[in-house]
């Protein structure tokens, strides 16, 4: 169960990017953070993958306290979590099977164990004929699908995804959807932050609105709204 | 684990270096110019003291007994001098050497032959021929035979004759040296900037792998290595193309020597020193490139 208590974060006295969030996600959990653009939904992530650190309050993370992360075990902490961006954020120098196989070779898993699990995901993700191709080869679709591979190769207690369909099209933007809600379903917790009212409303599930720094909604099977 | 760890970042960095074709090129050939303005300074200091050994050992203080002095006196002092430790090694020359060498060298000069025949006594005074390790040293010689139990034998010196020349001699030899070492050092200065700006622009490039990396939990070290695997692949290369590059200049350098009467076989002093000159330069390579990539990388893990 991640935890945030009392959290703010303030870059500097002009710019308050969250103000006293406090917001509690289950195990297993779907949710949605929604808001305009600069309200404070990436920085709400930033925190949970030690990019950013709170200015006061606390977040716990399974029962563990981020603040207490050492720079040695940072590394240890970002294994238990996937994350997929707007921009895909892939090793473009890479192949795609290199790219998924990155996330199991930080870790130390052996080369037949790696083999074994990328081409397993690479099927789930349906892009198993693709595996030798490079990112720039792929379409952007295709290529979040990579970036959601590499994000859950190593299965990660949670699975956070920022803005993910902010650059593809309709079509694609559904099918990341279903992969989304498919892997949820098979018991990753997924936070997704989008200002896409469709995406939200066709998720049907949790929904957190944030504007200006401040949780201004929380509602089971929510819509967006603002 | 970490064996794992080293083979994976091993590899990385091999493939790395491989697809990054025109990149890995030019940060070689930068390193790779960067040691031959090294080497080449190095081998320039090497040759020039060689050509500086001959050209000492050329030199010689010769110093003349009167004609009166019995050769046993002489020898003595020839032993004496012998274990002086400055001193290289004594050549004696007995009056009727002298007169016989000046006999062979003039035999065809009349004028010469027709006095020394006039002469009925030998003119000419045993000598001993004086070479020292340090040119710097005659003057010790000299105080030692001309001030010492040996002066009321001694004609005169030649050393005092040709004591500018060695003088000068020793000045150019003393600021060839200096001027070298901190030509040397100028340029290894230099050779390390370059060296560092190339592969830092070449880490530029990889600035977002990096923060990627670090988002999906590497630690340091494991995006440090592949890094540095590619640091030891361009100081590896570099080295290999200064030494492709040495055996041509050998041979285009030879003629000079031999036609400046310099007894210096620049292709046989390459070869014997083959193994040397090219270890040094892969040391000095790979040194390079692994610092600097250590150093260019570690900003962006860092960030």
């Amino acid at each position: 169960m991640i935890e945030y208590r009392n959290v703010s974060k303030i870059y500097n006295r002009n710019v308050t990017a969250l103000v006293n969030i406090n917001l509690k996600i289950k195990q297993g959990e779907f949710i949605s953070i929604v808001g305009q653009s600069g309200t404070g939904k990436s920085t709400l992530l930033r925190l949970l993958t030690l990019e950013e650190k709170p200015t006061s309050g606390r977040i716990i993370f399974y029962k563990v306290d981020l603040s207490e992360i050492t720079k040695k075990e940072l590394p240890y902490h970002r294994r238990r979590i996937g994350v997929i961006f707007q921009d895909f954020k892939l090793l473009l120098t890479r192949t795609i099977y290199e790219n998924i196989a990155f996330a199991l070779e930080v870790s130390g898993v052996k080369s037949s164990e790696i083999k074994k699990s990328v081409s397993q995901i690479l099927n789930i993700v349906g892009l198993e004929k693709k595996f030798t191709s490079y990112p720039n080869e792929l379409s952007g679709g295709e290529q979040q699908r990579v970036a959601i591979a590499r994000a859950l190769v190593h299965h990660p207690e949670v699975l956070i995804a920022d803005e993910p369909t902010g650059n593809l099209d309709i079509i694609n933007t559904w099918d990341i959807i279903e992969l989304l809600l498919k892997i949820n379903k098979l018991g990753t917790t997924v936070v997704l932050a989008t200002h896409d009212k469709e995406t939200v409303d066709r998720v049907s599930r949790r929904v957190v609105g944030i504007d200006d720094g401040r949780i201004i909604r929380d509602q089971e099977k929510g819509k967006y709204m603002i | 684990m970490w064996k794992t760890t080293l083979y994976r970042a091993v590899k990385a960095g091999t493939k790395n270096f491989i697809r990054n074709g025109w990149l890995s090129i030019a940060t070689t050939s930068v390193i790779a110019l960067a040691l031959f303005i090294i080497s080449v300074l190095l081998s320039l200091i090497f040759v020039a003291n060689l050509v500086l050994e001959q050209i000492q050992d050329k030199i010689s203080a010769s110093v003349y007994f009167k004609t009166n002095t019995s050769e046993q006196i002489i020898l003595k002092a020839k032993g004496d001098l012998e274990l002086m430790a400055e001193v290289k090694g004594v050549d004696y020359t007995s009056r009727g050497d002298a007169l016989g060498l000046l006999k062979e060298r003039y035999h065809s000069n009349d004028v010469i032959m027709d006095s020394l025949k006039e002469l009925k006594e030998n003119p000419l005074e045993a000598s001993l021929s004086i070479k020292v390790h340090d040119s710097n040293k005659y003057e010790i010689i000299e105080n030692e035979l001309a001030a010492g139990k040996y002066k009321d034998y001694v004609s005169k010196m030649d050393y005092s004759d040709h004591k500018v020349e060695i003088d000068k001699l020793n000045k150019i030899i003393n600021s060839i040296r200096k001027t070298g070492v901190i030509m040397v050092l100028v340029f290894v200065i230099i050779a390390i900037l370059v060296t560092f700006n190339s592969i830092r622009l070449t880490m530029y490039t990889y600035r977002t792998e990096v923060e990627i990396m670090k988002l999906v939990g590497a630690s340091n070290w494991f995006i440090r290595l592949p890094f540095i695997t590619e640091g030891v692949l361009y100081g590896v290369f570099a080295a290999l193309m200064v030494g492709i590059v040495w055996y041509p200049l050998a041979r285009y350098f030879a003629p000079f020597f031999i036609n400046a009467g310099i007894q210096i076989n620049t292709v046989q002093l390459l070869h014997q020193n083959i193994v040397y000159i090219l270890g040094i330069q892969l040391l000095i390579g790979v040194l390079l490139g692994v610092i600097s990539s250590f150093i260019a990388i570690r900003r962006y893990l860092k960030a």
